[in-house]
């Protein structure tokens, strides 16, 4: 049976425990939920620079001090301890739980939904509040075992140092964290990105596409029924690359690639060699439908925007279609134009710069990515869309990382220590 | 083909890892098998770290960007963190589960080369890719057996007669794959501000991973607080095992989940 009596029944009277601790973290709840419903559901404002500075510096100031000054006092006694850590987990874990369970998208739910905070859940004021509560037990708890420091909590406070100022910076960066995209085309540079609610930032530098390149995987070519219109999915391969020279079985026929142009165009029946803008590729098989011994060849291609499809049929139930390449990297080749001291000195340095998808480039505070292209056009595209993200808080959320990584490693190492001792209340 | 020789290379590895896991087994009975089978497993990872070296060397470029590739890599980080984990933690199974998992994927590369080539989305195509997924796979072997422990714990507490050294085992699991946990966590954050510009965005999956170490974090600090307790947290480690399964399959089919990049259609 489980000895969870605890002495005092007595509600608020100190020590305070479990009871305690999840009445404070439901009320944090039920005034967050009704802040946020009476507010119309409008969130809270993220903060920027500085006050979101100014805010992460009179926190930690508070603990410090109140963990200093009143160390021995009930209440920090209580906020120090277990009961509130496990509270606040809970309850932090259950909003979060809120929002592994509803889109958090304000046009996806209802009204109620949508005021209630439920849609929009990291920044409304439930939220706010119960992590506060997290977080104000998770920096008191690191403090006691902080100060005074003695190495055998040194992997204790690297945990849940690391997850206090990952948690914080991240938090408090969120309101100087720009997120923003250009559209490049060859024609002209911009010096304007936009954000998501398409508000536009004039930047200290400008972008044109020089060139986009793109390197594509070869085509697949797939068996397609005729009569249902979509590709044969079987047990069996019934899609394999192409190349030049090789053979392969699906289903009943035998399929030889005599020929494969990556950039071809069309001339009467045939396809060409064609290296300009709209080419697409084609190929040349030759079909043996091993049970009738019937063989069929011709031209197949997957086109593009500007040739149209072909595909070869092979029988009354299947024809050979070629699928369109898939893409293996894409990159862009741009100009970056910009002031050499200040805004207002006329010296344009210009530099070419590539920028790969998984390879940001980074420049001037801002990283920059390959986001996407158009794919209308596909390896003929004309634009590119970069975004760029200015993330200034990072170096101190990677701080916290990093103690968190060297935490973990020494969880890992040490395992679980603890000796069976009897109920002991560590509040 | 540059990958000529991987036959012969794959199957000296998994002759001698196979050979490694017999002899783990059988070391209960014969103790100074379970040295051969360390000799073995790194003669194993020897062998095969000399493949994936020449392999990088004639392709010219490190070997990240294909599906057969990333498995190559599997195939090496498993028995690499399988052994640490036994020489720190002798659980046999462990290397065992490592070894046979690294295996698999060896017999994969073996049996399908076509899918050599095979096409990863260009974001997929990072060095961060592996060790997120390979680290997963750890925390997720061991929580799972952490899950089986305190199954095993709930029949005996209301069946037969519950043993305390139980739990000592469970948060022994508990703590090393919470370890496996937090870094696949944070690695999947680094990898996502690489290739998505933000390292967390809330992505349901991300949303049900961090969850699922909020359940386990949970168990742990009322294992803590209470150890004295048995039904509680028998039952806690069952609640965080279910949240686990939900954050690993169940967010493909979660309605509120089908915007996420996690999930790939077909």
């Amino acid at each position: 049976m489980d000895k969870d009596i605890k002495q005092n029944k007595v509600l608020w009277k100190f020590p305070w425990g479990y009871p305690e601790g999840f009445f404070i973290a439901f009320i944090l709840l039920i005034v967050g939920f009704g802040i946020e419903y009476f507010s119309g559901g409008k969130g809270i404002a993220t903060l920027s620079w500085n006050v979101n500075a100014i805010i992460g510096i009179l926190f930690i100031n508070v603990l410090i001090t109140v963990n200093y000054y009143f160390r021995e006092s009930n209440i920090v006694k209580f906020l120090s301890g277990i009961p509130a850590s496990i509270s606040a987990i809970s309850v932090f874990t259950f909003v979060v739980l809120l929002m592994g369970l509803t889109p958090q998208f304000d046009d996806q739910v209802g009204e109620f939904a949508r005021k209630l905070g439920l849609s929009h859940i990291t920044s409304s004021w439930q939220y706010l509040l119960i992590q506060t509560y997290f977080l104000i037990t998770l920096g008191f708890v690191t403090l006691k075992k902080a100060i005074p420091f003695e190495w055998k909590n040194f992997g204790f406070i690297l945990n849940h140092a690391g997850v206090w100022i990952t948690i914080v910076t991240a938090s408090l960066g969120t309101g100087d964290l720009k997120r923003l995209h250009l559209k490049l085309d060859e024609t002209q540079a911009v010096w304007h990105a936009f954000d998501g609610e398409n508000n536009s930032y004039k930047l200290p530098f400008a972008m044109k596409l020089l060139d986009f390149n793109i390197e594509e995987y070869n085509p697949k070519i797939a068996l397609v029924d005729n009569y249902l219109g979509s590709i044969v999915v079987d047990d069996r391969v019934s899609a394999f690359t192409i190349e030049k020279g090789i053979t392969q079985k699906l289903l009943d026929f035998e399929i030889s690639i005599e020929e494969y142009l990556p950039l071809s165009a069309t001339l009467g029946q045939e396809f060409r060699i064609f290296t300009e803008k709209g080419a697409a590729p084609s190929s040349f098989i030759k079909v043996k439908n091993i049970v009738s011994n019937d063989t069929i060849s011709g031209w197949i291609s997957c086109g593009n925007f500007a040739i149209k499809r072909r595909s070869l049929k092979i029988s009354d139930k299947y024809s050979l279609y070629m699928l369109s390449p898939v893409a293996k990297k894409y990159s862009s080749e741009i100009a970056l134009y910009y002031h050499e001291f200040s805004e207002t000195d006329t010296t344009n340095i210009s530099d070419t710069i590539l920028i790969e998808v998984n390879k940001p480039f980074k420049f001037g505070g801002w990283k920059m990515y390959q986001q996407s292209y158009d794919e209308y056009l596909g390896r003929w595209s004309e634009t590119s869309v970069i975004e760029i993200v200015r993330d200034p808080w990072l170096p101190l959320v990677y701080f916290g990382i990093f103690l968190m990584i060297a935490g973990a490693i020494y969880i890992f190492w040490t395992g679980q220590k603890i000796s069976l001792k009897e109920d002991k209340n560590e509040s | 083909m540059v990958w000529i020789n991987f036959p012969v290379y794959a199957t000296i590895t998994i002759v001698l890892w196979a050979i490694s896991i017999i002899f783990y087994t059988l070391s209960a009975k014969i103790k100074i098998l379970h040295v051969f089978a360390n000799i073995f497993v790194l003669l194993g990872i020897a062998v095969f770290i000399t493949f994936v070296t020449i392999l990088w060397m004639k392709l010219e470029r490190p070997p990240f960007r294909t599906l057969g590739e990333t498995r190559l890599w599997y195939a090496l980080f498993l028995p690499v963190i399988g052994i640490v984990t036994y020489i720190r933690w002798k659980y046999k199974w462990f290397i065992s589960y490592s070894l046979g998992m690294a295996i698999l994927f060896l017999i994969l590369n073996i049996a399908h080369p076509e899918n050599y080539d095979k096409a990863l989305m260009p974001a997929l195509q990072s060095p961060w890719f592996v060790p997120h997924v390979v680290v997963y796979i750890f925390a997720y072997a061991l929580l799972a057996a952490s899950s089986l422990v305190a199954l095993k714990g709930l029949y005996l507490l209301y069946f037969k007669e519950f043993q305390t050294s139980l739990l000592k085992l469970a948060d022994n699991l508990v703590y090393i794959g919470f370890a496996f946990l937090t870094l696949g966590l944070i690695f999947g954050a680094l990898w996502a501000k690489e290739a998505w510009g933000h390292y967390w965005t809330w992505d349901p999956k991300e949303t049900w991973a961090f969850l699922t170490w909020m359940g386990y974090m949970i168990y742990m600090h009322y294992r803590y607080h209470r150890p004295a307790n048995i039904n509680g947290p028998l039952w806690t480690l069952t609640l965080a095992f279910v949240i686990l399964l939900i954050a690993w399959f169940g967010v493909n089919y979660l309605p509120s989940a089908q915007s996420s990049v996690h999930v790939y259609s077909s």
